[in-house]
């Protein structure tokens, strides 16, 4: 009995291999495994067409198929009746597999060697559960059986909730930590991270985090280098079920390629959480412009569903909305008091280095922060030890050494990546908020500061 | 020319057979286990219970694609044919499905497939299906796939 495509929505996640035999117009069939069959509507799939054409060829020559899938939660087998539609070269079909593949790529170090040629659309003439593929179990030995969840009950409500806690937002940093404790505490989201562009270097930095044993807050990934980088070049949401699997795929083509001694970059390192078996980015957007990524990862393959990501871009666009809103907040008129503070400690001794051509900032040895933090501050610390102690943000957006920009300069995700990289890596300087736009410069150890051309 | 072909198909445990019927409408269906004769022919075992379809087509027609890949590396090999026997598996076949069964679970559960189900593939009653190779194709995804290998060592 045919049963609806909708209902095998985790055998389209692509975390077990899927079998699809074609057969040549001779009458030589051919058999091969597919990374994944590509949900489309209740009557379509595409196929995805990498690098072997011989399935493409075939289906051009007889358009059946067989194609069978296992649900990775229970091994039950299912096979599917296909008759070959048409491909796809272009379009929002191709754009989204081709997305999924790229990150997989870019992963793996093949970006652009390892890409999708072709959407193949069959439409599915019938979908049957495979009968007697398995034995029954034994009684009482369903504890080895993955339980699925399916999304929490009430999501619109908690989407209200969600955004109404944006709304409320007075700071970029209490807007990014509340998004990301309700995305725990109401969708169980349970990692999750904030990723903003700096622009000039073409990067994100890591701005927020939640949920795991480091922040990683200032952990750079570059644009269009792995998940989170293909996402923010792309500008599209991607949902990858079954990671460690996916990247499996990803060596053995990369075996492949070495074997013949093409170039592939080294593998770009998992962000955030080991073992995450399942994560989903989606870019931060407001109008055209691209200002972060907003990341989520689980341990659980199949933690991520279709509303997940539906649900999370909408979110997705609140954070974005928030972002932009702080990007350029009017501050306080006031004129700084230039007070001098307390006395540094002489028990602890900090050595600060600068690095003029990267406007990096090293202390005791140890990488701090660069760019436009990595400017603000030297700028403060140099101050400082000139017997500053308060600040304001109006005159770090006026000081033309530090080159914001006039519109939209982002200096309160600047000042909160380097308030949080002080706290981890120097908790003896600290950025103390005094009222709004304004702040002061704690400093309790005795510095040595030391300006170098190059590192 | 096949003496490779046990050797390459070492450690590749997941295997399905595509066959298809007079009208050219493929089926595919898992098979649960492979040997090889002194005669280097090579033999798959097919579930009669999921199988039913295909060894219909195999009895009909004979033309065989037999997929094999390892879940872990996704190396894969393809092997084509004609079937020359079919049969009943009986106790002769015994060692080869359940040693295949054996080695099957481990891998598959190796790279995350639910304990219990991975050890209960229906596998008997099945038959033997005895082939003539023609063909063996590289197959594992990347720039070689669909490259023709000969006795394990790439044409």
């Amino acid at each position: 009995m045919s049963v609806p495509l909708e209902s095998l929505s985790r055998c389209f996640a692509g975390i077990v291999p899927s079998t699809i035999v074609t057969c040549a117009a001779d009458g030589t069939p051919n058999v091969t495994y597919l990374s994944q069959v590509y949900y489309l509507d209740p009557s379509h799939v595409a196929i995805s067409c990498q690098f072997f054409n011989k399935t493409a060829k075939n289906l051009r020559e007889n358009p059946r198929a067989m194609v069978e899938l296992w649900d990775p939660a229970t091994l039950d087998s299912w096979r599917l009746r296909l008759r070959y539609v048409r491909s796809e070269t272009e379009g929002p079909l191709f754009d989204a597999m081709a997305l999924r593949i790229e990150a997989i790529a870019s992963h793996t170090g093949m970006a652009g060697v390892f890409r999708l040629r072709s959407a193949d659309v069959c439409e599915v003439l019938s979908a049957e559960k495979v009968e007697g593929f398995l034995d029954a179990a034994p009684p009482g030995a369903s504890g080895d059986e993955a339980s699925v969840a399916d999304g929490p009950l009430g999501e619109l409500r908690a989407l209200s909730i969600v955004s109404a806690r944006l709304n409320r937002a007075t700071c970029l940093e209490g807007l990014l930590a509340d998004a990301l404790a309700a995305l725990d505490e109401l969708f169980r989201f349970r990692h999750s991270m904030v990723l903003l562009l700096e622009e000039k270097c073409g990067t994100l930095v890591t701005i927020a985090s939640r949920g795991y044993e480091g922040s990683g807050v200032g952990a750079e990934v570059p644009l269009g280098a792995g998940l989170v980088g293909t996402v923010a070049e792309k500008r599209a949401p991607v949902r990858l079920s079954g990671v460690e699997a996916l990247l499996r795929y990803g060596r053995a083509v990369r075996n492949g390629v070495e074997r013949d001694g093409g170039a592939v970059r080294p593998e770009v390192p998992l962000p955030g959480l080991p073992e995450a078996e399942a994560q989903m980015a989606l870019p931060l957007l407001v109008e055209d412009r691209l200002l972060g990524v907003l990341a989520v990862e689980s341990r659980d393959p199949l933690a991520f569903a279709d509303w997940h990501e539906t649900f999370l871009s909408v979110i997705a666009n609140q954070i974005a909305i928030g972002i932009d809103r702080f990007a350029s907040t009017a501050d306080d008129e006031e004129e700084p008091a230039g007070a001098a503070g307390p006395a540094p400690s002489a028990a602890a001794r900090r050595s600060f280095v600068y690095y003029r051509n990267d406007d990096c900032v090293f202390v005791d040895g140890e990488y701090l922060v660069r760019n436009v933090p990595g400017k603000i501050l030297w700028k403060l610390l140099k101050e400082h030890r000139e017997g500053r102690r308060e600040f304001t943000n109006r005159e770090l957006r006026l000081d033309p050494k530090l080159g914001l920009p006039a519109f939209k300069d982002n200096l309160e995700s600047r000042l909160i990546l380097l308030r949080k990289r002080l706290e981890e890596r120097c908790p003896e300087v600290r950025f103390v908020p005094l009222r709004r736009g304004r702040f002061a410069l704690e400093v309790g150890c005795v510095m040595q500061m030391e300006e170098r051309d190059a590192g | 020319m096949r003496d490779g072909l046990p050797r390459l198909l070492e450690g590749l445990t997941v295997i399905a057979v595509g066959t298809r019927d007079a009208d050219l409408v493929p089926s595919c269906v898992h098979a649960v286990g492979v040997a090889f004769d002194a005669a280097g022919r090579m033999t798959v075992y097919v579930p009669e219970a999921s199988g039913a379809e295909s060894l219909a087509n195999v009895a009909a027609g004979g033309a065989v694609a037999v997929v094999f890949e390892k879940p872990m590396t996704h190396r894969t090999v393809q092997v084509k044919g004609r079937c020359v026997a079919l049969r009943p598996a009986g106790e002769v076949d015994r060692a080869a499905v359940e040693r295949w069964a054996e080695r099957f679970a481990a891998d598959v559960i190796a790279v995350g497939a639910p304990v219990g189900p991975s050890r209960r593939i229906r596998r008997w009653p099945c038959r033997a299906v005895t082939l003539e190779v023609t063909d063996v194709f590289e197959q594992s995804p990347g720039p070689h796939a669909g490259e023709r290998l000969a006795g394990g060592v790439p044409a």
